[in-house]
């Protein structure tokens, strides 16, 4: 039993660490983890991996409202759509079936991972010119304060951003909300996309304020899993401790790190999640297999 | 508001922010680190489930006070979920302690879509996410 504590320690402070890196919770690590290695059922392994992301995002969030990376503002803005999204989500699901969305999702993450990739060489640049500054401010942007701040650790100066299409980006987090409540999937991965790809935060920015975020997203479904009865506490400890080390060393490296490489590693991590969505929505839906499904 | 009113009002709700989720994060770890060392030294069956669940709070003081293993992994759960929780709730707070109304709605309307799922998702079992 000891071992088996062991390597699920191991395995969470992995996930916490790379979580950390891209704005994510990590459920896509933990719960396969969970799944395959240790067997257990997937409800059982997605209900601990929902309360492994509330622990990696308190951490990971921690230390960067500590860096001054996180835009607290943003994020307590966009948690209006994502959390709305994730009832819309919870209520709707049982009318719609799930391959048809798997799909959409699968899709919808292929092209923003495109969007992010083609991106990547033109984030550094733009901040030099300062193109993250001079975004055209519209009403809710100068209402809300959508703008910030931080210094990044990499170029070795501060870079000030203005949020841009703040309507867009947060439809775009609402679904963020909805595939959460939905799919089962921790929605880090659109919010990032959300706020870097529309809204013109800078990667950084972004990846704070997702694992900000990602908490309070987390947090309401884990209540009704634990007022379910559906949360296994001896399995939950370990994998917590776990992902809180992990991302506290995680989000001491993200600012050090090129946003290059930041977007390189997310998008292969959305490849991947598109493929899983889509693998899975043929499956539910045409019964056709593709091969590496989890 | 003018830009150095946001400055400080951003430094304040930081750090408002910083510290709950600091408290959250180390009675989490300091619980669920009691929890799993009682398992080990104490030995014992790791429970079914339902067996890991309280069915009243005497039910738990007891657990608490003959230092059972699962009453403090199951505290450190409830602090650890309710740690983002009350991090939306005090927000509120701080926001209007800055004088910042409209962030002081911005904040409730969270909370109170939290709490719609919490219920909703309670009462007719939902996948709330």
């Amino acid at each position: 039993m000891l071992l088996q504590f062991f390597l699920l320690f191991l395995i969470a402070i992995f996930a916490g660490f790379f979580g950390a890196l891209v704005g994510i919770g990590g459920g896509i690590i933990i719960v396969p983890a969970l799944s395959l290695l240790f067997h257990l059922p997937i409800h059982m392994a997605i209900a601990a991996s929902i309360v492994s992301v509330i622990a990696t995002s308190i951490a990971g969030a921690l230390s960067y409202v500590d860096q001054q990376i996180t835009n607290v503002r943003l994020g307590m803005f966009l948690e209006v759509s994502t959390t709305f999204g994730a009832l819309i989500g919870a209520l709707v699901g049982v009318l719609l079936h799930g391959y048809v969305l798997s799909l959409i999702f699968g899709g919808l993450i292929f092209y923003m991972a495109i969007v992010s990739y083609r991106t990547r060489n033109v984030e550094e640049r733009m901040i030099e010119s300062g193109g993250y500054e001079s975004g055209k401010a519209g009403r809710i942007t100068r209402a809300l304060m959508l703008e910030g701040s931080y210094h990044d650790e990499a170029l070795k100066r501060d870079v000030s951003y203005r949020a841009t299409k703040p309507i867009e980006g947060s439809l775009v987090a609402s679904l963020a909300g909805v595939g959460s409540g939905l799919l089962g999937i921790g929605g880090g991965v659109i919010k990032v996309a959300a706020m870097n790809s529309m809204m013109s935060i800078p990667m950084k920015a972004s990846v704070a304020t997702s694992k900000f975020m990602i908490g309070v997203t987390a947090a309401t479904s884990a209540v009704v899993y634990f007022i379910a009865g559906g949360i296994n506490v001896y399995v939950v400890a370990p994998v917590a401790i776990g992902t809180m080390l992990g991302a506290t060393a995680g989000s001491a490296v993200m600012n050090k790190l090129h946003s290059k490489v930041i977007k390189t590693i997310f998008f292969v991590l959305m490849i991947y999640l598109g493929y899983q969505m889509i693998a899975k929505g043929l499956l539910m839906g045409f019964d056709v297999k593709l091969p590496g499904l989890v | 508001m003018n830009e150095n009113q946001l400055k400080v009002e951003t430094k304040f709700i930081n750090r408002v922010v910083a510290i709950i989720l600091a408290t959250g994060m180390y009675a989490t770890i300091g619980l669920y680190l009691v929890g799993l060392v009682l398992l080990f030294t104490k030995g014992g069956d790791i429970p079914s489930l339902s067996g890991q669940y309280f069915h009243s709070f005497s039910d738990f003081f007891s657990a608490l006070f003959s230092l059972h293993p699962r009453a403090f992994l199951y505290l450190g759960t409830v602090t650890l979920i309710l740690t983002p929780v009350s991090r939306v709730f005090i927000s509120i707070i701080a926001f209007w302690k800055e004088k910042d109304f409209k962030y002081v709605g911005v904040t409730a309307i969270v909370f109170f879509i939290i709490m719609i799922s919490v219920v909703a998702g309670s009462v007719f079992k939902l996948n709330v996410g």
